[in-house]
C-alpha cells in the first residue's frame, strides 16, 4: 500500500514538474526571444485624446501585448486589424499576436488629452508583453 | 574493528531498493533539468547573435533634391547585408509609410541605394503609400507639402533606423 502511495505521489510530482517546465519554456522562459521596437508614435492633432503607435516585432517568436502604460497609468489599447498583413493567435485566447517581422498599429486612449495645459510635454510609453518583456520609450508631443 | 564494520555494511542488503529508486529518480531529474538548461543556453546565445548582428548592420540616410527631383540615399555602414523593411514619411499632420516587403530590398555591406520620391500625389491606403521597383532605383510615390518639413525614417528588418528631413 505504501509503495502504491509513493509511486502515485512521485508520478504526480513529476507530472507537475513537466507541466511547470513546459509552461516556463513556452511562457516566461521564451521572453528572451521577444524583441519589440516602437517604430512610430503619432500624436494626431485631430484626436488629442488618443495616440497611434506602431510596433515592430523583430524577435524570434510572436508577441502578444498584455498591458500599456502612459506616464505610469494603464491605458486601453485597440488593435488596427488593417495594419497587419497577417494575423495570428497562437495561444487561442482571442488576443492578437504580433507575428515576427510584422508591423502593427495600436490606438492608445489617454487619461488626459496630450495637448491639455496640465499634460507634460514628454510622454513615457511602456509596453508589457504577455511573457513579461517591457519596452519603454519617451516621446515629446508636437508643438501645436 | 574497521574491517568488521565495512564487511557488515557491504553484507547488509536492507534498504537497497530505496537507494536504487532514489538514484534513478535523481538521474531522471538530472536529465530533465539539464535539458531545460541547455535549451535556455541555446536561445540566449541565439538572441545574443541577433543583437550582435543588429549592432553590425547600421544604415545612414540622406536626402537630396535637384529641381523637381527628390531622392534618398541609403548607405549600409555596417559589415552585414541589410534588408529594408519600411520607410516612414512624417509631417506634423500625417504619418505615412512605404512598405518594402519582407526580404525584398537588400543592401550589401558598404553599398548604397537610391530611392526616388516621385513628387506626385499617389494612392494612399491606410497610411501606406505606393512603392515601385525592388532595386535601384526604387520609386516612392509621395509629394512633400511645400513649406513644411517632411521627416524620412527608414527601418530595417533588424529594426535599425536612420532619418533625415526635407523641406521643399
Amino acid at each position: 500500500m505504501l509503495v502504491l502511495i509513493v509511486v502515485i505521489g512521485m508520478s504526480a510530482v513529476f507530472s507537475f514538474f513537466v507541466g511547470y517546465v513546459s509552461d516556463y519554456q513556452s511562457g516566461r522562459g521564451s521572453s528572451v526571444m521577444e524583441l519589440l521596437e516602437i517604430e512610430d508614435v503619432f500624436f494626431n492633432v485631430s484626436d488629442t485624446s488618443s495616440v497611434d503607435v506602431w510596433l515592430y516585432n523583430y524577435g524570434e517568436i510572436e508577441v502578444e501585448l498584455d498591458a500599456v502604460f502612459v506616464n505610469g497609468l494603464p491605458v486601453n489599447f485597440t488593435f488596427y486589424p488593417a495594419s497587419a498583413i497577417e494575423l495570428g493567435d497562437f495561444d487561442g485566447d482571442g488576443a492578437v499576436d504580433i507575428l515576427t517581422f510584422s508591423h502593427v498599429k495600436y490606438n492608445l486612449s489617454l487619461w488626459l488629452d496630450w495637448d491639455d495645459d496640465d499634460a507634460k510635454p514628454v510622454h513615457v510609453f511602456r509596453f508589457v508583453t504577455k511573457r513579461g518583456t517591457i519596452v519603454e520609450r519617451e516621446y515629446f508631443t508636437p508643438e501645436v | 574493528m574497521r574491517g568488521f564494520v565495512l564487511r557488515r555494511f557491504l553484507k547488509d542488503r536492507k534498504g537497497a531498493s530505496e537507494i536504487v529508486g532514489t538514484a534513478l529518480f535523481l538521474i531522471i531529474l538530472f536529465f530533465f533539468f539539464s535539458n531545460v538548461f541547455l535549451w535556455h543556453n541555446q536561445i540566449t546565445s541565439q538572441m545574443d547573435q541577433i543583437v550582435a548582428d543588429r549592432m553590425n548592420s547600421g544604415i545612414r540616410m540622406d536626402v537630396f533634391s535637384d529641381n523637381d527631383t527628390i531622392w534618398l540615399t541609403v548607405v549600409n555602414v555596417g559589415g552585414l547585408d541589410v534588408s529594408l523593411s519600411r520607410l516612414w514619411i512624417i509631417t506634423n499632420e500625417t504619418h505615412l509609410y512605404a512598405d518594402f516587403g519582407l526580404d525584398t530590398v537588400h543592401l550589401g555591406a558598404g553599398r548604397q541605394l537610391n530611392i526616388t520620391i516621385s513628387n506626385e500625389t499617389g494612392t494612399v491606403t491606410d497610411g501606406r503609400v505606393q512603392v515601385f521597383g525592388d532595386s535601384d532605383p526604387i520609386v516612392v510615390q509621395y509629394q512633400p507639402p511645400i513649406g513644411y518639413t517632411s521627416v524620412f525614417r527608414m527601418i530595417t528588418k533588424r529594426a535599425n533606423s536612420a532619418a533625415c528631413s526635407f523641406m521643399p
